[in-house]
């Protein structure tokens, strides 16, 4: 009797959160908040506070959770644009996939890190858009063998060269599968289909540093939007900052790994994610994510996700409201607070 | 053993090199690099079982590595594979 009550009492919330405000200072009157659901592979859309939530799950016994995850079909975004977060080990990977049928790939991890797998359990057999947002092999490695293994139309970076094998191995893959290369800078926009990605950095490559000229990209569907920011340092962020570029965002992909070299409290403060995803290899040996970044992240509110302890993360929306889902375990929480950070 | 590898990153005191023909990741600290070493410089090392002894620049390989990627890059912005 008490579980019947419990759920409809989630139910009333669903509804609740398609009407409710945002919280986060998006303009929009109907974008959900997403809690993990601890024990299943699905996520729950809660309205209002983002804070609450996983106290609320992570205090019902298992059985609970899966009846919750049975009624997440009824919130489940039609005719859905879908990003996947793809657990690549210590690395990036994001795939996109449109409402109407278009297939963007942004990063692919390092050679056989699980990309390739990953497009090819979803029956992905060709790829519309290809973006490598720097040269690093974390991020170009596994883009090798998807141009190797199936049609790509296009791929977009920022023009800097890494005299590394991975990097000409790339360029050959471009030229052998007779790919369109584009290159694309800050105030660019890049079409594919239905989709519109607005390139926030870098303004040009310049300097030694690959990360600090990675492609930045904004995709803004409907009200929902999404901020890809690779490996940006925070240089990129003052500099996105001062062109006016750092605005709110509901899904943040953190840039670098969550290291401390990006997310500077000061572009957070202006982003404001709602949810903040990062990448990274479980037990990695650079120790991402900083738990520095992790309180910078959660100081401004943000639910965090990271494919080290989530495994691969989705996240669907239909322009209005969204759902996180998650492979594996619970929303992250910062370790501990740093005395720097400022609330 | 002396082999080719190249600086693909750094990731704070950490040096991550892509090592010889098959591109085995190799880290080490970056503190035991040659002074002055960037990103995609090439070196010579020379390995015991996995463990660094010696890394010397190797600017040859970088020039070489770095022209064949610039003309590469240029033909493909040519669209010389669409032809």
């Amino acid at each position: 009797m008490n579980r019947i009550k419990y759920l409809t009492v989630l139910m009333l919330l669903c509804l609740l959160a398609a009407c409710a405000p945002a919280g986060n200072g998006i303009q929009t009157a109907t974008v959900g908040t997403l809690t993990a659901v601890p024990g299943s592979t699905s996520t729950q859309i809660l309205p209002g506070s983002t804070t609450a939530s996983p106290s609320l799950t992570n205090t019902q016994p298992p059985e609970v959770f899966t009846a919750i995850a049975n009624l997440t079909p009824t919130v489940t975004p039609a005719a859905s644009l879908k990003v996947y977060f793809v657990d690549v080990g210590q690395g990036d990977s994001i795939l996109i996939l449109s409402p109407d049928g278009k297939i963007v790939l942004i990063d692919g991890g390092e050679a056989d890190s699980g990309c390739l797998p990953f497009l090819k359990s979803l029956g992905i057999t060709h790829i519309d858009l290809m973006v490598a947002t720097h040269p690093h092999s974390d991020h170009i490695g596994g883009l090798v063998q998807v141009l190797t293994a199936m049609p790509v139309a296009r791929v977009v970076t920022n023009g800097q060269i890494s005299p590394t094998a991975s990097f000409e191995h790339f360029l050959d893959g471009i030229a052998n599968e007779k790919a369109v290369l584009i290159i694309a800078k800050q105030g660019d926009t890049i079409s594919e289909g239905q989709l519109s990605f607005t390139v926030l950095s870098p303004v040009n490559t310049s300097g030694d540093d690959l990360n600090h000229n990675s492609l930045v990209l904004r995709l803004v569907y409907g009200q929902v939007s999404f901020l890809f920011m690779g490996d940006a340092d925070q240089a990129a962020e003052a500099g996105m900052i001062a062109a006016g570029l750092a605005v709110p965002t509901t899904i943040l992909k953190v840039g670098h790994h969550g290291s401390e070299y990006s997310s500077s409290p000061a572009f957070l403060a202006l982003v404001r994610p709602a949810v903040a995803i990062y990448t990274a290899g479980t037990g990695n040996d650079y120790g991402f994510p900083k738990p520095v970044t992790l309180a910078n992240l959660a100081a401004v509110g943000a639910q965090i996700y990271g494919t080290d302890v989530n495994g691969t993360i989705s996240v669907t929306t239909d322009g209005q409201i969204y759902r996180v889902d998650i492979e594996k375990g619970t929303t992250r929480m910062p370790v501990l607070l740093l005395p720097s950070v400022t609330p | 053993m002396k082999i080719k590898a190249v600086i693909d990153r750094f990731e704070g005191i950490t040096a991550v090199l892509n090592m010889g023909e098959d591109e085995r990741q190799m880290e080490v600290p970056r503190a035991a690099l040659p002074k002055g070493c960037k990103e995609g410089d090439w070196l010579q090392v020379e390995l015991d079982d996995e463990k660094l002894l010696k890394a010397e620049p190797d600017p040859v390989e970088t020039a070489r590595a770095r022209k064949r990627s610039e003309d590469k890059m240029a033909a493909l912005l040519r669209g010389d594979q669409l032809k």
